[in-house]
């Protein structure tokens, strides 16, 4: 039993232990040594054998794997503002096997949402995982609930897509939905290079539910993903979607298109359609308004077609500008068909059949020449072959080939039917003619760069072909001038600023036969005539109160054309029939809100200027502000609030759709009560002075009144 | 060696000091993250046990010089004085997670069963060591020190802190059997204490609970009380795998963050496995086995049979309440209270197994562990 026997010599006998019980030391020591023994194995046991296993159990409590979501990329417009941006937003979750106090957090959600405690404590008693979502994209962090972070309240960092401009632009730039995919516009497009990399981050977790970063684990930052700089130019596609709608519901037509291109590039300054939908604003979404109409809906053109018999015949020198042609009284009999014109015409010329836009003309027109021609040029200018423009959706149209012409197809295609074509194909058509004739691929996204500044991918215009010459192109160019002067879109032309274009008004088919109500009226061209900057269409499809392009589309071109001047350094210049002589001298824009129309009108002129009202009504803006001393002969252009009749302020729904309150701060005093008064707003006033410096809309569902301070500062 | 510690077993005080230093580190990693969750500082319960190693290595040089033939006449009002206070802490004592173990004496809570086990120890040494010749006879013999011993055990058992009761109870028994008490008594007392423990230990649904669920038969228990109890030990367990061999090093146990409750306290040795590893495991039972075979070595050379039947209880205790702490954060044993000596947080503990080992390193100076030296008669 007794194992150091070499010890047992070292015993002094006088005091040892007595030798025949030594051995039960020595069986205590070999017990206990034995139990140590057992503790040692199954510590080898534990640390070495199954260490893995345990490992991984251990791993599994502790750590957790957290996706690093990468930051979507930037969308800017061609002026570098920001159109689709990400910004973190905080959603929080629960663990709802290590939380602690499950009815305080239930408390707090109660307060901050809509359900009651007692939902939100079935609903984290019933869940069966350790996850539970309880609110999601919080623009800023949930201060009762950070408390209890360390009690198995999670909190998750989560990026959020913003899109400052809303409506404006929706459908060009398109949305990204919640897992950072890109489902429309530029950013289904660029999606792949927006999105970026997503990486990981492993998260220790303690006993208690709280995570925190673990130091020397590997971690996968994530990549941000690329940004984009597109074409479009916020400013314009503002005043476009604004003059849009307007145009819209005044002509209250379905649905509209504004598509505007710099012909020299092909560059998109402006995409619009109505239906519009703002991207940053999830959930009830319908493709009537997230589609891009303008690439994606196919339209019989109508006259806006007959550039191409225009070109075509003026190409292969078929006709000269001055050529005579017949209308032949406005009917035209071809076997079982007949052309007719709305505006009956006789013996013209070739150029005032473009500006009347004679059907019959161009009908008779396409027979004189070739069908391998005619399609060759249609060809050419885009029609039944995609564009190729860099947005989802594009449709190519529908082009007959020459062999599936019949003895009538060329003669209807001559004034814009048998064909469809999306408001892309038409526009770049004339932006083609805009070009000198040579046509550009359309693109809407400029160049992609890195999130640290490298261009990952850079788009240069692009030329598709010469379409017809220089020398054609003028002349058309030319022609189409003569559309805004004299013919069809006078409503189109701004003043100095020289816009050519045609108007379109096509009969849709409804049911299989062309309908007489409903129409596609549209508007197509291109300005300044002589150095063309932007070539634009505006199409409205089924509009009620006029069908004609000329009345509807061009005096949204018009309005748009009008505004955008300025921006884009193309000043509609005063021609000497409307400047009055003293243009030396300088003159004092007087205060004219208030005022109304005709008074307005009378102050100017007194001072040597002029008023542009596009309406009767009180005065309560103006484009000078007072005060100011501006160039003799100026025209100074007002916003009037047309008076509403009833007195006591009660408006009726419609009126209420389109009707926006006058904004009076900064007017003095006297006027803003009378601007209100005219209004039909019931006003309050408090404060002392001569100047509005508040207004506060009062809340009420049917009466409009407001309450404004007045100061003197 | 120097001069000083000519007389004394270097092993023994080397093995203890070393593991009372460490020690500070391990209760640090261990509590760390409790202390600064409980009390806003993760150094909280550092500090404390620093201090208390502090006074514990006082401890054992001041009664490494004090001679142990003085606790042979101390033994008997001792061991009274440590039931008066066991039976103070049953009326009066602070009640910590069901039990009544501590007197709160202010600024230091006093565990007296501390107290207790090492003056039982001494006690029945020195009515052993009266004993030697009637030993042999069992109401003579045997059975006063029985009857000595039961108030205490059941004083404990009362607390409830069976465990403590039953390493006491046993120890006794190692005495006995030391002490050569008769193979025939010791075998009916065995099996008298068997039937009655086992009996006892089944009567509260928290011990038996505790034993079935080390069994695996917990599957029916109410209120999950299973999977309560296998949880710590589960987490103890993947606390060990996690360390490996090497250990994931000093202060970077996972398990330690709210993983495994009372990491610093009874399954403190769990964590020095996942810190060091097998290696640093191993050490510490290295450490014991050391104290284990000095100790013993010390026993056997006692000049008398009070040094000898103290030496072997001083060092029985403290090693078999390594192996049963050990054994229970690895599994091997179902969950007890027993402290793991000199390292588990907690004064009283620290304090009495440092001047238990003060003690034993008395005896060591007079029983010539080195006879090399041959100079133990001239310092007597």
């Amino acid at each position: 039993m007794i194992n150091d026997a070499a010890e047992d010599s070292d015993i002094p006998r006088k005091t040892g232990y007595e030798k025949r019980h030594l051995w039960k030391m020595g069986a205590l020591q070999v017990v206990l040594l034995a139990a140590l023994g057992v503790i040692a194995s199954r510590l080898i046991y534990l640390q070495v054998l199954r260490k893995n296993d345990l490992q991984q159990q251990a791993r599994r409590q502790y750590e957790s794997r957290i996706e690093l979501k990468p930051r979507r990329g930037i969308i800017y417009d061609a002026n570098k503002t920001v159109l689709a941006a990400t910004a973190i937003s905080y959603s929080y979750a629960i663990d709802p096997k290590t939380a602690a106090d499950i009815e305080s957090v239930a408390q707090i959600l109660a307060r901050i949402t809509k359900d009651s405690a007692s939902v939100w404590l079935n609903k984290i008693r019933e869940c069966k995982t350790s996850f539970l979502w309880l609110i999601r994209g919080r623009q800023h962090t949930v201060s009762e609930l950070e408390d209890l972070r360390r009690q198995g309240v999670i909190r998750i960092i989560e990026p959020r897509r913003r899109y400052p401009f809303g409506n404006a632009g929706g459908q060009a730039v398109g949305m990204a939905n919640v897992d950072n995919i890109g489902v429309s516009g530029v950013e289904a497009a660029e999606d792949s290079l927006l999105r970026g990399k997503p990486g990981f981050a492993v998260m220790l977790r303690d006993g208690h539910g709280a995570v925190r970063s673990a130091l020397d684990v590997s971690n996968a930052p994530s990549d941000n993903g690329a940004n984009v700089i597109t074409t479009l130019d916020m400013r314009l596609q503002q005043i476009a979607e604004y003059e849009l709608r307007q145009g819209i519901e005044s002509a209250q037509a379905v649905s509209g298109i504004v598509i505007a291109i710099e012909p020299s590039s092909g560059e998109i300054r402006a995409l619009c359609s109505f239906p519009s939908f703002d991207p940053g604003v999830s959930g009830g979404l319908l493709a009537d308004a997230t589609r891009i109409r303008g690439i994606s809906d196919m339209y019989e053109p109508g006259s806006t077609f007959k550039i191409i018999a225009a070109a075509a015949s003026l190409e292969e020198n078929l006709v000269k500008p001055s050529d005579s042609v017949d209308g032949e009284g406005g009917t035209y009999r071809v076997g079982n068909f007949e052309v007719k014109d709305s505006h009956p015409l006789g013996k013209i010329t070739f150029r005032q059949a473009l500006e009347q836009s004679s059907n019959i003309v161009f009908a008779k027109q396409t027979g004189k020449i070739p069908d391998g021609k005619f399609y060759k040029y249609a060809r050419d200018f885009g029609f039944g072959v995609a564009s190729g423009i860099d947005l989802p959706g594009e449709v190519a149209g529908v082009l007959k080939k020459p062999r599936q012409f019949d003895n009538t197809t060329k003669m209807f295609m001559g004034y814009g039917y048998e064909l469809s074509a999306s408001a892309l194909q038409i526009v770049n058509a004339y932006a083609t003619v805009a070009n000198a004739g040579v046509m550009m691929k359309p693109y809407i996204i400029k160049e992609v760069f890195s999130d640290d500044g490298k261009v990952l991918q850079s788009t240069k215009p692009q030329i598709v072909r010469r379409v017809i010459s220089d020398k054609t192109a003028t002349t058309l160019a030319d022609m189409l001038r003569g559309v805004t002067k004299r013919g069809t879109g006078t409503e189109a032309d701004v003043a100095g600023l020289d816009v050519a274009g045609k108007t379109g008004t096509a009969q849709q088919v409804i049911g299989g036969v062309y309908s007489k109500e409903a129409y596609t009226a549209s508007f197509v061209g291109f300005f300044p005539v002589s150095a063309p900057r932007i070539a634009m269409i505006i199409m409205l499809d089924r509009p009620k109160t006029d069908i004609y392009g000329g009345k509807t589309a061009a005096p949204i071109f018009r309005r748009i054309a009008e505004r955008w001047a300025g921006t884009i350094g193309v000043e509609p210049a005063i021609t000497s029939t409307n400047l009055t002589k003293k243009a030396s001298d300088t003159a004092l824009v007087p205060e004219l809100r208030g005022l109304s129309d005709k008074e307005a009108h009378e102050l100017l002129h007194r001072n040597g200027l002029r008023l542009n009202s596009p309406s009767a009504g009180i005065v309560v803006s103006q484009s000078v502000m007072p005060g100011a001393k501006v160039e003799h002969g100026r025209e100074i252009a007002v916003q009037t609030q047309p008076p509403i009749p009833s007195t006591d302020g009660n408006l009726s729904r419609k009126q209420e759709k389109t009707y926006t309150p006058p904004d009076v701060r900064g007017i003095p005093l006297r006027r803003a009560i009378a601007i209100l008064h005219n209004s039909g707003v019931s006003v309050k006033v408090f404060g002392k002075g001569g100047k509005v410096v508040h207004q506060i809309w009062n809340n009420e569902a049917k009466s409009l009144s407001c309450t404004i301070e007045c100061s003197d500062k | 060696m120097s001069k000083k510690t000519d007389h004394i077993d270097w092993f023994i005080l080397l093995s203890v000091v070393g593991l009372m230093l460490f020690s500070v580190a391990f209760v640090y990693s261990a509590s760390a993250a409790f202390a600064d969750a409980h009390f806003g500082s993760s150094e909280k319960l550092l500090v404390n046990h620093g201090i208390r190693v502090v006074f514990g290595l006082l401890a054992v040089f001041v009664f490494a010089r004090i001679d142990y033939h003085v606790w042979e006449r101390l033994a008997k009002p001792a061991y009274i004085i440590s039931l008066g206070l066991l039976a103070i802490v049953l009326v009066s004592g602070a009640r910590v997670k069901g039990a009544t173990r501590w007197i709160d004496m202010g600024y230091i809570s006093f565990q007296p069963s501390e107290l207790a086990k090492f003056a039982l120890v001494m006690f029945i040494s020195a009515m052993l060591a009266e004993r030697t010749r009637s030993i042999g006879d069992f109401k003579r013999g045997v059975l006063p020190i029985v009857l000595w011993a039961l108030p205490c055990c059941g004083l404990i058992a009362l607390q409830p802190n069976v465990s403590t009761a039953g390493a006491l109870f046993l120890m006794m028994f190692v005495l006995l059997f030391i002490g050569n008490a008769r193979a025939d008594h010791l075998s009916v007392m065995g099996f008298f204490t068997i039937v009655v423990g086992g009996v006892y230990a089944l009567s509260a649904p928290y011990r038996r609970n505790r034993i079935l669920a080390f069994l695996g038969l917990g599957d029916g228990m109410e209120n999950n009380a299973a999977e309560k109890i296998n949880y710590q030990l589960k987490q103890a367990l993947l606390a060990f795998g996690n360390g490996g061999i090497t250990g994931v090093g000093p202060g970077r146990s996972i398990q330690r963050d709210f993983f495994l409750p009372e990491s610093y306290g009874d399954f403190i040795y769990s964590i020095i496995g996942e810190e060091y590893g097998l290696i640093g495991a191993s050490i510490i039972l290295i450490a014991f086995g050391i104290l284990l075979w000095r100790g013993l070595a010390v026993a056997k050379r006692a000049p008398d049979s009070f040094g000898r039947l103290l030496a072997a209880g001083i060092t029985v205790v403290l090693v078999v309440y390594a192996v049963v702490n050990a054994g229970v954060t690895c599994g091997v044993l179902p969950t007890t209270g027993l402290p793991m000596p000199f390292i588990s947080y907690g004064g009283t503990s620290v304090l009495f197994s440092s001047a238990a080992v003060g003690i034993l390193l008395n005896i060591s100076s007079h029983a010539g562990v080195y006879p090399r030296r041959r100079n133990i008669a001239s310092t007597e």
